[in-house]
């Protein structure tokens, strides 16, 4: 078992993004707004994490509080950039696949732009300070450091408090019935479209935050995309019903899909490319299997419909 | 009101409507285009760009010169034929992001089968029609889960973009299948594979002499294809029995159920419409425009194909605008050319992926009757402050001086009738 762990922290970083990426997307689709733009949330969270980690000077003076900031710059830019799908699709009837589309481009557009305009460079590599009592780890990395231990911890959580929020509190009682049924929430005296916004911030919070993984899941190494795992990310949510539970246990067979992939089948060869369309097969095996096997997915009532006061 | 009102042509309402529905939505797209270039604009001055460049480069990278007009044309023919396909699957409300998948599927088996074969002159067509039945396959595979399975076609085209992706990394890669080291020994004429290769087809003559003047090859007379599909598919959607289906279905699946269209049927049936063209556009793509040389190292899925979906978005998904905007849009792609290396490529995304967003909007904005709203919001008030110092609120006929002129009429219209007070 001598390389145990390599596959141990490729598992921890996969698992933390796509449970990370399926959070983002509960908290949205459960409020009944689409949440395609999971990938921007992750490529502008990762864009503005690896824009703090990236910067020598900075690291060196602050040390691994860098992490710190680069985690919650993430998560506060990874919010603001989520209202550019809540304004339209909440209050303007906008396709909200469409615009989740469009943010998707925007956000892989601008974070190329300034890094090879502003930046000047290819890509944004982050800084690993060699002194200081923190290694940052990369996905290649053999060691477990700290920093995998608190991006679990970060996981757990938001997962956590997600699965709190929507089980035991009136506030995830009503993103619920947003979903479902938002007139009876109207007919309650709460504001459909505050609690959407609500939703859909902290959504976008989720997914700039899974940024951080995402950033460690590319090898340190900031180019102006994810490989897609929001993608996946979004495909789990629907395979795990959107429910914190079931995407965790997804998210979690995929992270052994992906480790195992990465150090146990062969990487040199032609053919690994075949090997890594398995993880993009298999969400649509998963979901075309549910049918027969009777795993029943049901889409929110309202889910993708702007809601409109007084409307029948 | 005892003044004399001019009577009224007859039919002024129904020209009225017509009118609107005429120039309403071109309206909108060109709004969306001004509002969406105004901020990208803006967008790219503040990150320290010359966004004077930008623009003129517009003009300039599509008409500077013929060759520069060559490639407008060839990011044009792509382009449209991508909006195209993405608009058949969108009338049926099925949202066919995996275009992306189809163009990449088609372009390497056209490439495939152009490269190991020798065809003759017709090759090019050959090689048209295949890119477009592998496209059609794949967009009837994410068809079939849709209709049979109900796999929600979204996440099946994202995957699929994907699969493609490695897919084409696979094909391109030198361990496993390189057509590039196998070039010397390739059976049949070689010039012929070569000039495959490089996009201009086997043969010389006077009919290509002026496409190759601009810099382009056979494949462009896509351009063709693509204007033909454009104005067919705009009649067949106006009026068509198949074209009255689609809109039932998207509008009212109830209304298609009870009345007993299949729908399963239509929605497959614009599904391999939606692939063939984008199995065209990946021909257009891969061979007309980037000479079959597929990114080798590429690590997310290309983005030139969503840009299909913009210009079937901004064309309010109607087949005659795709022709106008897929222009448009290809202006904005090739003014790459004309600026060189002062600006990074993705200003030209920026500006797309805005204006995609504002394009959603903009019916919401334009449909609203502003002075209406407004005075509504003025009664509202008037209404709280009687209120608050305990007065009357006035009746509606004495409020209604604070109204606008449209809605004092409508009201007055209303008081006539003996409704409201």
């Amino acid at each position: 078992m001598t390389d145990f762990l390599p596959i141990l922290v490729s598992f921890i970083i996969v698992f933390s993004l796509l449970s990370m990426g399926a959070t983002s997307g509960i908290w949205s689709e459960k409020s009944g707004i689409i949440n395609i733009a999971i990938n921007g949330g992750f490529i502008f969270g990762a864009f503005l994490y690896s824009i703090v980690n990236s910067n020598k000077g900075f690291v060196d003076s602050v040390g691994p509080f860098a992490i710190y900031v680069g985690a919650l710059l993430a998560f506060i830019g990874g919010g603001l950039f989520s209202i550019l799908l809540a304004v339209p699709a909440i209050n303007f009837k906008a396709d909200q696949v469409v615009v989740g589309t469009g943010i998707n481009m925007l956000a892989t557009a601008i974070s190329i732009f300034v890094v090879s305009f502003v930046f000047k460079e290819a890509s944004l590599k982050i800084y690993q300070p060699t002194t200081g009592k923190m290694i940052i780890a990369s996905a290649g990395a053999t060691t477990f450091t700290g920093h995998h231990l608190i991006l679990l911890l970060i996981t757990f959580i938001v997962c956590g408090v997600t699965w709190f929020a929507f089980k035991k509190t009136s506030f995830g009682l009503r993103i619920k019935t947003a979903g479902e049924n938002p007139k009876s929430l109207e007919e309650m005296g709460v504001s459909v479209k505050k609690i959407r916004y609500q939703s859909i911030i902290i959504s976008g919070a989720i997914a700039g935050l899974g940024g951080m993984a995402a950033i460690l899941y590319t090898n340190n190494d900031f180019n102006g995309n994810v490989l897609g795992m929001g993608f996946v990310a979004l495909a789990i949510m629907i395979m795990g019903r959107r429910k914190i539970g079931g995407s965790m246990l997804f998210a979690a067979a995929f992270a052994v899909i992906f480790a195992v992939i990465k150090h146990y089948l062969p990487q040199d060869s032609g053919f690994k490319h075949i090997i890594n369309m398995i993880p993009f097969i298999s969400p649509i095996a998963v979901l075309a299997l549910a049918k027969l096997f009777k795993y029943e997915i049901n889409d929110p009532a309202s889910l993708g419909k702007t809601y409109e006061k007084g409307e029948r | 009101m005892d003044t004399k009102v001019k009577k009224m042509p007859k039919n002024f309402d129904a020209l009225d409507k017509k009118m609107d529905r005429v120039f309403k939505k071109p309206f909108y797209s060109m709004t969306a285009i001004v509002i969406g270039l105004f901020v990208g604009v803006i967008i790219i001055a503040i990150m320290g760009a010359n966004s004077g460049v930008f623009l003129a480069s517009i003009v300039r990278g599509s008409f500077g010169s013929l060759p520069f007009f060559g490639t407008f044309i060839a990011n044009m023919t792509w382009l449209g034929l991508a909006g195209l396909a993405f608009g058949v699957a969108y009338k049926v409300k099925q949202f066919n992001i995996g275009l992306v998948s189809q163009m990449i599927f088609g372009g390497i088996f056209a490439y495939w089968l152009g490269f190991y074969n020798n065809m003759g002159p017709i090759g090019f067509v050959v090689m048209i029609f295949v890119g477009g039945l592998v496209g059609s396959a794949v967009a009837l595979l994410i068809g079939v889960l849709k209709t049979r399975l109900k796999v929600n076609e979204v996440i099946t085209s994202i995957m699929m973009n994907w699969i493609a992706l490695r897919f084409m990394q696979w094909f391109t890669d030198r361990n496993a299948f390189n057509p590039k080291a196998d070039f010397t020994h390739v059976s049949g004429d070689a010039e012929f594979t070569k000039n495959i290769w490089q996009g201009k087809g086997g043969y010389q003559n006077a009919m290509n002499y002026g496409l190759e003047r601009a810099g382009l090859g056979a494949f462009n007379w896509l351009i063709i294809v693509f204007v033909l599909a454009a104005i067919i598919l705009g009649f067949v959607y106006k009026f068509s029995t198949w074209g009255q289906k689609t809109k039932i279905i998207s509008n009212s699946p109830k209304v298609a159920k009870v009345t007993g269209i299949n729908s399963e049927k239509t929605i497959l049936q614009s599904y391999a419409i939606s692939g063939l063209l984008a199995g065209f556009a990946g021909v257009a793509l891969y061979l007309g425009v980037e000479n079959g040389a597929f990114p080798q190292d590429a690590q997310a899925v290309p983005t030139k194909g969503f840009q299909g979906i913009g210009v079937s978005l901004i064309a309010f998904n109607n087949p005659f605008a795709v022709i106008l905007v897929g222009g448009f849009i290809g202006m904005l792609e090739s003014s790459t050319q004309a600026v060189g290396s002062q600006m990074p490529k993705e200003s030209v995304q920026i500006v797309v992926a805005l204006i995609i967003i504002i394009s959603t909007t903009i019916v919401f904005f334009l449909n609203v009757d502003w002075g209406h709203k407004f005075s509504l919001y003025r009664e509202q008030r008037k209404v709280k402050m009687h209120k608050r110092f305990g007065e009357e609120i006035p009746s509606l006929g004495n409020r209604i001086s604070i109204y606008s002129k449209k809605t004092r009429e409508k009201i007055n219209k209303k008081i006539k009738r003996g409704g409201d007070k």
